[in-house]
């Protein structure tokens, strides 16, 4: 990480570059590689945990705040999305809705539950995710609870008199490029924030909350601000999961979900760049695989590749490698030096 | 934005003598339940000087902190500061006005290097807002910043260490980084909690001269310590605080010879008994450590001890900060995997013996830092020691009569003893399973001379029934006062050793420890 005054180098800076030369041309690539619906439809949903993950990771990574009800936010922003869009709204005003309504939500939860320090921070989000799943379920008027909200309008986007509707149960490629340019937002935002004095903020209040308070960072402030944003971008999720799948049933947004996402975010390595990625992608393939094999047994491994992240990768597998890759380069300096 | 020094005092006018109140304290009081740790406390800071606040342990000097700077509300009285009201301000807020302190226990950002600690305190001094945060901060502020981190890192004289992670730093730079992380705050008042805990003589001077540095460079300072000789020597006055009531204020010359001061300060001072009984030279050793290393990582933190205790002996283990001593002592307990050498116990090798079955051969390890359960009562915490089977009620009688108060307060909860009554609890526990062998990790640690001169008593009462001792000490004096022999270690190998009535005469061994 460079540092304020520090020269930036040429070759990490071109490494950089090349890094995300390659991974955007994977990520472009990849639907054509795999290229049957099933293979399609698994980088859709890779695409939107990314935007997920991205913006837990501002409270995991960058807060050290373990928010266990994630997904109860992105509930919030699919259905909003849904409900407006299908009263008429146009699509990308029916996604700023549900950006809008899941941060109001995440402000509601925010307020209270940032009160509470560590764990009972953990349980009061992981309860309310619980609760927003119960009001889904039983705001029948609204939400037809269980039953499902059917009926849910394709998105269609307009620009400059170009149309395109995403009809995304034949035609999935479209919508993952969609998909894909909102998750390289998130994962730009991510990054961008990390890096920034609210960051830095973030990172403090992550090392010793009461040294960051002392050294004039309003603590509370900043935590719930970072909370609000990360439910926003869960929102979007949301609407994109929304007309992607054009049914929504509150068991898709249960606290097995937000489980799902926090332990992905571990799993790719919590406050890294790349480990958002790394960690939807590793385990959206996992569980498909392994719904194939034995449905029954898809959680029980999740538990078993989080107990081994704890275990074995305490940062994650971007978080490992880079840590390798620092104890490779200390030794070959040691022996060159 | 004035770059350039990290304080910002009163630029260019002379800051010492500049006469105006700073800060003042008025009636300020606080309970806990029912116990009132500061009462109707009352004092002022003059722009410029360093005060010191001294007192014993519990004596109501980090409440006090914590009230003024916003990490507790006080139960009544105010405190104002720069003319204005702040009772029960936020700490951030406070910070914002320049009231910036540091922990008694060390507080740095642990992960963080030394530069990116320094870069993370510097927050009111960084540009933020929304668009700096998507698209960056400009090329000015940049450097701006990176002047004003690099300044606070050559005043503090971390400069050449700014890479480093500050968790690998050693006790003394962790801090003194401290130190930078509230100058990097730009403070008027700077409060530091115990910034000479667990430091040498060589380390509180250079402390106390960084202090001066900072005051000199315009701030304020606010200090407080229990450490009466250091803050005599270094701070322009002194506020003295006893069970939260201010005894004594005024020019550190008239305070220390303040008769309720000395009083309440070293208690009568009697002087230690030399222990009598010297074992034969002919007695059994209990424990042998043969060439003994020990490392973390690639760092060796032991290279090869030789040393032994027998029967009936006080073996005092001293050295400097880093030294190695609570590494041996935990070689020994079998908390720490030996690379190399051989301990015996009790004529029999541990070599693969874990540190249960260590303990069922008759040694006990009371660890650094006063191990006890706060939510459990004395006697629950004295029941924890032993590790299987029912309490012996004799045993138990035999700690009392070794620590009466303990017997006094067997049903308080362990949490609210004060520190000198923890550690005697600590000891206390250890004697439970009826242990041969004592290893004691810093006793003494942080206790005024009044409490560490009783802990040192009771380990000669326990001596002279014919337990076996090997103490770690910060505090050479005492232990060489109290110890039949003494190793001096240093950088994780044995300096000198000897009988300790020697080696307290011993020029190298003040030179070794004191740095005098």
């Amino acid at each position: 990480m460079s540092v304020a005054g520090e020269r930036r180098s040429f070759w990490p800076l071109l490494w950089n570059v090349l890094w995300i030369v390659l991974g955007a041309a994977a990520a472009i690539a990849a639907p054509h590689v795999f290229d049957s619906l099933t293979g399609r439809h698994m980088l859709v949903l890779i695409a939107i945990n990314v935007i997920l993950v991205a913006g837990l990771d501002l409270l995991i990574g960058g807060a050290g705040l373990l928010s266990l009800g994630h997904s109860a936010f992105m509930g919030v922003g699919a259905y909003a999305s849904a409900l407006l869009v299908k009263a008429g709204w146009a699509f990308p005003l029916g996604m700023l809705a549900a950006v809008v309504a899941a941060a109001l939500v995440g402000l509601i939860v925010g307020v209270p539950a940032l009160r509470l320090k560590g764990h009972y921070f953990s349980v009061v989000t992981f309860i309310v995710g619980i609760i927003i799943t119960i009001l889904l379920t039983n705001m029948v008027d609204l939400t037809r609870g269980p039953m499902g909200l059917t009926g849910i309008p394709f998105a269609t986007i307009e620009l400059f008199g170009w149309q395109h509707t995403f009809r995304t149960i034949i035609e999935k490629v479209g919508y993952y490029y969609l998909t894909l340019f909102f998750a390289a937002l998130a994962l730009l935002l991510r990054w961008r924030l990390g890096r920034s004095r609210f960051g830095r903020a973030l990172s403090a209040i992550k090392g010793d909350e009461n040294l960051a308070e002392s050294v004039g960072i309003a603590t509370y402030r900043t935590k719930v601000a970072a909370f609000v944003i990360a439910a926003g971008v869960a929102g979007l999720a949301g609407s994109l999961y929304a007309h992607y799948a054009v049914f929504l049933s509150p068991d898709s947004f249960t606290f097995v979900d937000s489980f799902d996402l926090f332990v992905m975010n571990l799993l790719g390595g919590a406050g890294t760049v790349l480990g958002p990625v790394v960690g939807p992608t590793f385990l959206v393939t996992v569980s498909s695989l392994l719904r194939n094999l034995a449905p029954a047994l898809s959680h029980v491994v999740y538990g078993v590749i989080l107990i081994v992240v704890i275990v074995v990768l305490p940062h994650g597998i971007v978080g490992g490698i880079k840590r390798l890759g620092a104890r490779l380069r200390a030794g070959r300096g040691r022996v060159e030096g | 934005m004035a770059a350039g020094g990290p304080v910002r005092g009163a630029a260019g006018e002379s800051a010492r003598g500049a006469g105006g109140e700073l800060l003042r304290v008025e009636r300020l009081t606080r309970n806990f339940g029912g116990f009132t740790a500061v009462s109707d406390l009352s004092f002022h800071v003059t722009e410029g000087e360093v005060l010191g606040l001294v007192g014993p342990n519990g004596a109501g000097k980090t409440t006090t902190f914590n009230l003024v700077t916003g990490f507790l509300k006080p139960t009544s009285g105010r405190v104002r500061f720069r003319g204005e009201d702040v009772t029960g301000w936020a700490p951030h807020r406070l910070a914002r006005r320049g009231l910036v302190r540091t922990f008694q226990h060390t507080r740095v950002f642990a992960d963080l290097s030394v530069e990116q600690n320094v870069r993370v305190a510097s927050h009111m001094r960084e540009p933020g807002g929304p668009l700096r945060t998507l698209f960056g901060a400009g090329r000015l502020e940049r450097a701006a910043l990176a002047e004003h981190v690099a300044a606070v890192l050559e005043t503090v004289g971390l400069a050449e260490r700014r890479h480093d992670v500050a968790s690998g730093l050693a006790y003394g730079e962790q801090r003194v980084l401290e130190i930078a992380l509230a100058l990097a705050a730009s403070p008027r008042l700077l409060l530091l909690d115990e910034p000479f805990a667990g430091m040498n003589e060589t380390e509180s001077s250079r402390t106390m001269d960084l202090i001066h540095a900072v005051r000199d460079a315009g701030a304020t300072v606010l200090v407080i310590d229990h450490h009466m000789q250091t803050m005599a020597r270094g701070c322009d006055r002194l506020v003295v605080v006893d069970y939260g009531v201010k005894l004594a204020e005024g020019d550190p010359e008239a305070v220390t010879n303040d008769p309720l001061v000395i009083e309440a300060y070293m208690g009568a001072s009697e002087e230690l008994r030399v222990p009598v009984v010297s074992p034969a030279d002919a007695a059994a050793d209990v424990l042998v450590l043969n060439g003994v290393g020990v490392s973390y990582g690639r760092v060796r933190a032991l290279g090869g001890v030789d040393l032994n205790v027998r029967e009936g002996e006080i073996v005092a283990l001293v050295g400097a900060n880093g030294a190695g001593k609570t590494t041996a002592l935990r070689a020994v307990s079998g908390l720490l995997p030996v690379d190399k050498g051989d301990i015996a116990l009790f004529g029999r090798s541990v070599s693969g013996l874990s540190s249960a079955a260590r303990v069922r051969l008759g040694m006990a390890h009371c660890p650094e830092g006063r191990e006890i359960f706060p939510r459990m009562s004395v006697r629950e915490n004295l029941e924890m020691g032993v590790p299987d089977g029912p309490v012996d009620e004799s045993v138990l009688d035999h700690v009392y009569q070794l620590f009466p108060r303990l017997r006094e307060r067997s049903g308080q909860l362990a949490g609210s003893l004060s520190g000198g009554e923890q550690q005697m609890l600590a000891i206390g526990r250890a004697l439970m399973s009826s242990p041969r062998l004592l290893l004691l990790d810093e006793p003494t640690l942080g206790l005024v001379p009044l409490l560490a001169q009783e802990v040192g008593e009771a380990l000669l009462r326990l001596n002279e029934e014919g337990v076996s001792v090997l103490l770690v000490e910060q505090n050479a004096v005492l232990a060489l006062a109290i110890a039949h022999r003494a190793y001096v270690l240093e950088n994780g190998e044995v300096a000198l050793s000897g009988p300790a009535a020697e080696l307290r005469e011993d020029a190298a061994v003040r030179k070794v420890y004191l740095g005098a």
